[in-house]
């Protein structure tokens, strides 16, 4: 019962349980990290120590809760025979606060912008492409991706959009392809319109509907992004990441969330017809994570193993299946677009995520006004 | 060996738990709330006072007078429904007082977030009252939102918080002597003259106890008004917990937890006191 719970409660997004984590171990882990002297950027090494893809040890596996098929991970137990430790994280601060702890992880899972931050500073290991036979299934664009110069240091996992879902049959209206449409929708349905808990993509998302840089440092845009969203904050429902949950039981009847989120609503809706998704003229968010293997790692060769395991086109086609978000491997764009097929508002190509607005978590001074930013928001 | 060494000795294990995890945890807190921080988000340490200076931001009154009036609802709430059940268990529980105290703690074995959730199964939109509602033909569509309000995070505090009432009321109930309640009743004083110059000074201690059992922790509580509240029940533990855990600055959520420690302290120096007045109390 209690299990249920939690499955019905969480998703990958989620921060809740972070919370909870941070009671706990996230604040022993943040702690352990004050302690390792004086942490410091270091440009990443020119030559990266390349590990040789064969098994050396049982992998610690560590990614956000029901993000990669356990099917497919049991049958690489099977193939392999070693054994997958699961450990969840619920938001990336809280994946980073271990990491940056020394928790020995084979194998994570880090969005793009936090992966730059992780090559920056050289807290990763290199992946030599000749040991993944299955490097050839991976999209040229990520043979040199922004975020990792030469994929050194990473292999491209999923790929999303942040746009608007909405159940039509509370919600009749016709919707503009804008992100003003939760502005006009807002007072109509005050307490069913849910914004996600995430500073990034909520300041972003008005920004962009102001027609500003979607990670702008400029008070006055951000001010301005504020004062928006303070018009309608008495009609959100909720500023909440667990947008599964809140789509599931009929909470929210609009939800600002990600493309992958929906798609698990409505393959797990008793009327999935009634969802819709839609992304926004002025600029649609967009992003991928990855598979990397930190510093720490003790069995960084069934890491290897692991991530080519999953680039082997079954297994992707498999995963994807699973988890309703593109992988980003030949075989895995194929087999969501088939997945799709029947949803053509949730279609997403790999043109879109090249050329997305890229969301980069804000830093140093820059963090300090985004944050303060954000607690106008949620303070006011 | 002098039984002062002795028990200087049998100190030492304690002393040393709080050492460790009370008193470095703290110095490391005080660090980060003076510091900075790097690329990947570890704390730098330095010098920068200017942390405690957003502090005063006055962005921030609405979250504290928040939490401040979430606290003292919580806490008078408790007391109101927390009293009548210590004073039925002191005084008429009879051979079944120990089992009642342990069926109000029994809660306490499961998980806390998994009991605030218990209230989200029940109250929520699709949730055992609204489905009662809806079976006995209220308005059910849409379903009444009680989940996403100021009511639904006090309502789960006071669950939370309740035994911390009942326990301490209950101590102070079954150490006065039932013998004065009696002797207020021969005085021919009413049940109502009897409670209030008779049973609630001789519990007061235990009331003032409970108060501060409650109140201190709700002040900082932040997972009820997570999962319970909605756009308008942020906290200041919601503010603290966004700078660790949700991309925030964690320097000015260490900084903010300094400060709010000092201001319990000062709540609690002042209950301290008050509890070793020898004015109060009937006996």
């Amino acid at each position: 019962m209690a299990s249920d719970i939690w499955k019905a409660a969480f998703n990958r997004r989620d921060f809740l349980r972070g919370s909870a984590a941070l009671g706990l171990g996230g604040a022993a882990a943040y702690l352990a990290a004050c302690g390792t002297g004086t942490p410091t950027a270091v440009a990443p090494v020119a030559t990266p120590h390349y590990p040789k893809a064969q098994i050396d040890g049982d992998l610690e596996f560590f990614n956000w809760n029901q993000y990669l098929d356990p099917v497919t991970i049991k049958k690489f137990e099977k193939n392999y025979g070693v054994k997958v430790k699961q450990t969840n994280f619920d938001n990336m601060q809280s994946m980073m606060a271990k990491l940056n702890a020394g928790i020995p992880y084979d194998i994570t899972f880090p969005t793009m912008d936090f992966v730059d931050q992780l090559v920056k500073a050289n807290a990763l290991i290199g992946i030599d492409h000749s040991q993944l036979q299955n490097w050839n299934e991976v999209p040229s664009y990520f043979n040199n991706p922004w975020y990792d110069p030469h994929a050194f240091y990473s292999v491209p996992y999923a790929l999303w959009t942040t746009g608007l879902a909405w159940r039509t049959d509370h919600v009749p209206d016709t919707l503009a392809g804008s992100w003003n449409d939760i502005w006009t929708l807002a007072p109509k349905y005050s307490g069913k319109l849910f914004l996600l808990d995430d500073f990034q993509e909520t300041l972003g998302m008005s920004l962009l509907r102001n027609h500003k840089d979607v990670n702008s440092g400029s008070r006055s845009d951000l001010d301005a992004a504020v004062s928006e969203i303070l018009k309608i904050k008495s009609h959100v429902g909720k500023f909440s990441t667990d947008d599964i949950t809140n789509m599931n039981n009929n909470s929210a009847w609009i939800h600002h969330t990600w493309s992958g989120d929906i798609y698990q609503v409505i393959s797990g809706a008793t009327h999935p017809e009634i969802w819709r998704y839609e992304t926004a003229s002025e600029g649609v968010p967009t992003g991928n994570d990855t598979f990397v293997i930190p510093k720490a790692a003790k069995h960084p060769g069934t890491a290897l193993k692991f991530i080519d395991f999953m680039l082997a086109p079954e297994n992707a086609r498999a995963n994807v299946n699973y988890f309703g978000y593109p992988q980003v491997t030949t075989s895995g764009i194929d087999e969501y677009q088939k997945l799709v097929a029947q949803l053509p508002f949730l279609s997403l190509t790999l043109d879109t995520a090249i050329h997305g607005l890229r969301e980069i978590v804000p830093t140093g001074s820059k963090l300090q006004l985004w944050d303060s930013e954000w607690t106008k928001v949620k303070a006011g | 060996m002098t039984s002062n060494r002795l028990w200087r000795l049998l100190l030492t294990p304690g002393a040393l738990w709080l050492l460790l995890l009370f008193v470095a945890p703290f110095g490391v807190v005080v660090a980060v709330s003076l510091g900075t921080t790097d690329i990947l988000g570890r704390p730098v340490f330095g010098w920068f006072p200017e942390n405690y200076q957003q502090v005063l931001d006055p962005l921030f009154v609405p979250v504290l007078l928040r939490s401040a009036a979430f606290a003292v609802g919580t806490t008078l709430l408790c007391l109101v429904t927390g009293y009548p059940v210590a004073y039925m268990i002191a005084r008429f529980g009879g051979r079944y007082r120990n089992l009642l105290i342990v069926l109000i703690i029994l809660p306490w074995f499961a998980d806390y977030l998994v009991r605030i959730y218990a209230w989200f199964v029940i109250l929520g939109n699709e949730g055992v009252v609204n489905g009662l509602l809806h079976a006995i033909g209220l308005p059910g569509n849409p379903p009444i939102s009680f989940v996403n309000t100021p009511f639904a995070v006090v309502g789960g505090l006071v669950y939370d918080y309740l035994p911390f009432m009942i326990l301490p009321i209950y101590a102070a109930l079954e150490r006065m002597d039932p013998s004065l309640i009696e002797a207020g009743k021969d005085l021919y004083g009413t049940p109502l003259q009897t409670f209030s110059h008779v049973t609630w000074p001789a519990t007061i201690q235990g009331v003032i106890a409970g108060c501060v059992l409650v109140g201190l922790p709700t002040v900082g509580d932040f997972a009820t008004a997570q999962i319970l509240g909605g756009p308008n029940t942020y906290m200041i533990g919601n503010l603290i917990n966004d700078q660790f855990t949700n991309g925030g600055y964690p320097p000015f959520g260490a900084a903010l937890t300094i400060v709010l420690m000092a201001m319990l302290f000062l709540v609690m120096i002042f209950y301290l006191r008050s509890a070793s007045s020898p004015s109060q109390g009937a006996a």
